[in-house]
């Protein structure tokens, strides 16, 4: 309390306010809890995730096979078929369906690379020293004079039809060619964080106490930079999503006859005129996924750094 | 300041070195060739094409060759079309840079005004408007954004074309437009926002208020001038973000601009048109990043060049 009406100059009147020790971490969920919209988001993408994952493993929800080619072509959405059917007689609430699940499992894998990626580039930038700073820092800048989808798209080309361990499926082969573009914020992000914690007064002490450099990274330096990670990562979710669909959108996403949400959108683009659902759905759903992705990082940034708000 | 401009300039020569050798190698790797045809040619015929293009030679060799060209400004020739890709860019260009420039003026223009307005009207309908159509906005992909345009005006109320781009035709132009700087305008204004309420809680923006001059004045001359510094920085990463929404966009309307051109050649491995447009996109991007890097040298003098 000493420290309370030292600060505000005032003295303390009855009981003794006490307030119950919290971490950054469960603070910063709180304040999450409490933001209406990132809730909302969350709520959104777990039924939209619950569904997909459903959809593509369990009958009674897929309720068609997505490949299946024998219903009355391009009819409207009905009870018999949620999303109505596309110009080849598909079912379109089961492709929408796969494409959703591919859409998530892109937007979340290519995440898992570029923190990967980032965090080594990052942290060896701003912990190996001046050379190794320099030499990171130039391949990022590298990196980042590269217009970002000619180089997906280029990857994308030359890891298809390979038969490598992991990469002779389609979605690996969108991820890596995703991420190996987007790992240049982190890898900045990490480096700028880490760089101004080194200067900071607790690590200064940390040393000053003769803790060990791997004692200082560990404990105080990587888990200060994961704040900004995390918000990074989740505002590259709607990033990744959106380089798939646009991928698939020009023909050079997953192989046809997979559905690919960026590719529904190219199909039934020949048909808006007549049957406008059949592009409206899939783009829908694209837009939900990028829009409550986006919802969900803003409130992980003002929870995770109120100051920024 | 005169050695930073030298350094910069230089700057782009490695990176335009490295765009070009990465896409070279990736190019080769990826499977199949130029003349990988439905109906397959016969071995004497595909070996003198590969001889006339040169890609008989061992990768390294003709890699020095590409390079040996491009410095002297020769791009080599379409193997789909035989024609010179410095042509072929250069028809595409036309329309790229109409619809580019477009976008970014719209971008810019839209853009900025909506984060000035939502930050006069902090906490107040038209800022709760402007930052919802920002958040949206910025979520939309393009082509998304394209197609529902599509449905309304052009589907539903006829006041558009579904295709085509057609300088000084408003029912080809504003689409495309509208779709392609949509992303980019969401992107100013959330920056333009956030800086303009900076700057205005400035103990100089007080003191203009308080000698007196005209609310105009001070938003103009002392607020929005001084709140354009940051945005000046992002204007070169809405450049690559233009650049890149091109590529969709130019195939949503079926537009035969340079992106166009791009993705047909990746389909067919157009090795030399591939190499052309790649080398072209990143030289716009650095090109932008360039100027943003001086201009803001130059609006903002406290910066020091190390």
């Amino acid at each position: 309390m000493t420290q309370l009406e030292a600060a505000t100059g005032l003295e303390a009147v009855g009981e003794p306010f006490t307030r119950t020790e919290r971490g950054l971490w469960s603070d910063a969920f709180r304040r999450l809890i409490r933001n209406r919209l990132a809730m909302v988001a969350l709520i959104v993408l777990a039924v939209v995730g619950v569904l997909a994952l459903l959809g593509n493993y369990v009958d009674a929800v897929q309720r068609y096979d997505p490949r299946v080619q024998e219903f009355e072509a391009r009819e409207g959405p009905s009870w018999d078929h949620f999303f109505g059917t596309d110009n080849l007689g598909r079912d379109s609430w089961s492709r929408v369906l796969q494409g959703t699940l591919i859409s998530l499992e892109v937007g979340l894998g290519v995440q898992v690379v570029v923190v990967a990626i980032g965090l080594s580039v990052g942290g060896i930038a701003a912990l190996g020293g001046r050379f190794l700073d320099n030499l990171m820092m130039r391949i990022t800048d590298l990196a980042y004079a590269f217009p970002d989808l000619l180089f997906i798209i280029l990857i994308r080309a030359a890891v298809s039809e390979r038969d490598w361990p992991i990469l002779d499926k389609p979605v690996p082969q969108m991820i890596v060619a995703i991420s190996f573009v987007g790992w240049v914020t982190v890898a900045r992000l990490v480096r700028g964080q880490m760089l101004s914690l080194r200067e900071r007064d607790f690590v200064l002490a940390a040393r000053a106490s003769g803790a060990p450099t791997w004692r200082v990274v560990y404990q105080h330096m990587i888990p200060n930079t994961l704040g900004p990670v995390i918000v990074a990562i989740v505002f590259g979710i709607p990033l990744a999503i959106f380089a798939e669909a646009a991928l698939a959108y020009i023909g050079l996403g997953v192989p046809l006859p997979t559905a690919s949400l960026g590719r529904l959108v190219a199909d039934g683009q020949a048909f808006i005129e007549d049957d406008p659902w059949m592009v409206v759905i899939p783009a829908a759903v694209i837009a939900l996924l990028m829009l409550c992705f986006t919802f969900l990082g803003d409130g992980l940034r003002d929870a995770l750094d109120p100051r920024s708000h | 300041m005169t050695g930073y401009v030298i350094r910069r300039v230089l700057w782009t020569i490695p990176v335009l070195w490295a765009v070009a050798t990465v896409t070279f190698f990736l190019m080769h790797a990826v499977p199949g060739g130029p003349f990988d045809r439905d109906k397959p040619l016969t071995p004497a015929v595909r070996a003198n094409l590969e001889r006339r293009y040169g890609f008989d030679d061992p990768l390294h060799e003709q890699y020095v060759t590409y390079l040996t060209n491009l410095v002297q400004g020769d791009l080599g020739i379409s193997t789909r079309s035989q024609r010179d890709v410095t042509t072929i860019i250069r028809e595409g260009l036309t329309v790229s840079a109409q619809l580019g420039g477009l976008a970014f003026v719209f971008a810019t223009v839209f853009g900025g005004t909506m984060g000035v307005i939502a930050a006069l009207n902090r906490n107040r309908i038209g800022d709760y408007l402007g930052v919802f159509v920002a958040t949206v906005g910025s979520a939309m992909p393009n082509f998304i954004l394209a197609t529902f345009l599509v449905i309304i005006f052009s589907v539903q109320l006829g006041w558009t074309d579904v295709l085509g781009w057609e300088f000084g035709n408003p029912r080809k132009m504003v689409l495309p437009v509208v779709s392609l700087g949509m992303l980019p305008a969401a992107y100013i204004a959330r920056i333009t926002r956030a800086s303009m309420l900076e700057v205005l809680g400035q103990d100089y923006i007080r003191t203009a208020r308080a000698k007196g001059l005209a609310e105009w004045v001070v938003i103009v001359r002392h607020t929005v001038k001084n709140a354009m510094v940051p945005v000046l920085t992002v204007l070169g990463p809405i450049f690559a973000v233009l650049v890149t929404g091109s590529f969709i966009i130019e195939q949503s309307f079926a537009i035969n601009g340079v992106g166009r051109h791009f993705v047909s050649a990746v389909t067919e491995r157009d090795y030399g048109v591939i190499m052309g447009t790649t080398l072209f996109f990143a030289l716009v991007v650095a090109i932008a990043n360039l100027i943003v890097d001086l201009l803001y040298a130059v609006v903002d003098p406290r910066i020091r060049f190390g």
